[in-house]
């Protein structure tokens, strides 16, 4: 549960930002290995995300799911950064997530 | 020079326009190859029609990451909108719709390759966001290579008219694509190259391309006006090219762009309208 006076810490929005998942795999972003990092300053949340490919058609439901997330923490200010560096491949989604896709049928 | 450069309004005010006019002739080029690939859903096989829209997102993609510098330009002041170009900057070999799957295998060899080339060209670059770019762009471009080399044995194997069929498409395109690659005694390119924002010359880009093609048409039995040296292993071009005519900003002899019916299609896109600052 969300507390408004809960100090707003890396850990935190790492917590939340596993339960936004992927709009096309049935894992979080986490799990696809998709946020690459989080940093807090000046009460601004910027987290540097990973797309899976430069043709991403979600990225702006993905922004739009972490903000609303991000807003149950009462955390307002977010800024999301997309980043190519190192490209995002398959060995960044975690042994869970893995799991979790072979139980779907997605083979990885 | 050594310096390196975190957006384009660091850019030196006379690397600007040949970094812009390069970003936007990548732009147009990577939206409108997008757009031919897109239009052979019915390519000869479901797994090729499959691949087909699947090559067409990634170069929408990577038009999508050019545009994206295109708009830096706008946003940092570095042109005015109105200054943005109100021309399609397309590689002259897309500005028909491709007349066949053999016309469709020869640009997803040469063209998409030649698109690939001058970018792996920004690896080290002084510009860093082109730098951390192109490591995701190359890892879907190798699909696309993997894709022309099947379908070149495949239509090259199938029967002789088949092959010569492949080889006149190839051919009819060859010298566009060479052109493209870069004028030697570009005073663009120059600036370029001083600044750090492209390692290699276009020289050395044709080269990289016919070490690619060499070997391919070789194992496919084509016959290119490329020939390998069979002491050293080296692929040379046996094409001269006349710079005649040739534009820097447009990097094609002819500037007619494309024809009516792909205007109608990419309507604001021609006039750059949509891209920028959307």
């Amino acid at each position: 549960m969300s507390v408004a006076t809960e100090v707003c810490t890396e850990d935190r929005v790492w917590q939340a930002l596993k339960d936004v998942n992927d709009p096309e795999m049935p894992i979080s972003l986490v799990d696809m290995g998709m946020v690459y990092a989080i940093q807090i300053k000046n009460s601004t949340v910027k987290i540097q995300l990973g797309p899976t490919s430069t043709a991403c058609p979600a990225l702006d439901f993905i922004r739009e799911d972490i903000e609303k997330r991000l807003q149950q923490e009462n955390i307002e200010r977010v800024e999301v950064e997309w980043v190519w560096d190192p490209p995002w491949t398959n060995d960044r989604i975690s042994e869970e997530g893995k799991f979790i896709l072979t139980t779907w049928g997605v083979s990885v | 020079m050594n310096s390196q450069f975190e957006s384009v309004a660091e850019l030196p005010k006379e690397a600007k326009q040949p970094f812009y006019d390069l970003m936007l002739v990548l732009a147009d080029s990577k939206h409108l190859l997008g757009l031919r690939y897109g239009e052979w859903l019915g390519a000869p096989a479901i797994e090729a029609s499959i691949s087909a829209v699947s090559m067409a997102q990634d170069e929408f993609g990577h038009a999508r990451l050019f545009y994206g510098i295109i708009t830096e330009f706008v946003k940092h002041g570095s042109k005015a909108r109105e200054e943005i170009a109100k021309q399609y900057r397309n590689i002259e070999t897309l500005d028909r719709e491709f007349e066949s799957w053999m016309d469709f295998i020869a640009a997803n060899l040469l063209v998409d390759l030649a698109l690939t080339i001058q970018i792996e060209a920004f690896q080290d670059s002084s510009y860093l966001p082109m730098r951390r770019m192109i490591g995701k762009i190359s890892q879907e471009e190798e699909f696309h290579l993997q894709h022309a080399h099947g379908w070149l044995l495949r239509l090259a194997q199938e029967s002789e008219k088949s092959r010569l069929g492949l080889e006149k498409s190839i051919k009819k395109i060859w010298i566009p694509v060479l052109h493209w690659l870069g004028n030697p005694e570009s005073r663009s390119e120059k600036i370029l190259l001083e600044m750090g924002l492209q390692k290699l010359d276009s020289e050395a880009l044709r080269n990289r391309f016919v070490e690619v093609i060499g070997p391919l048409a070789e194992e496919a039995g084509l016959d290119l006006p490329i020939s390998g040296d069979a002491v050293t292993g080296e692929w040379l071009l046996a094409t001269e090219l006349s710079w005649k005519g040739w534009d820097e900003a447009f990097r094609r002899l002819s500037k007619t762009g494309p024809d009516a019916a792909t205007f109608a299609q990419i309507d604001c896109f021609h006039t750059h309208s949509y891209p920028v600052g959307s």
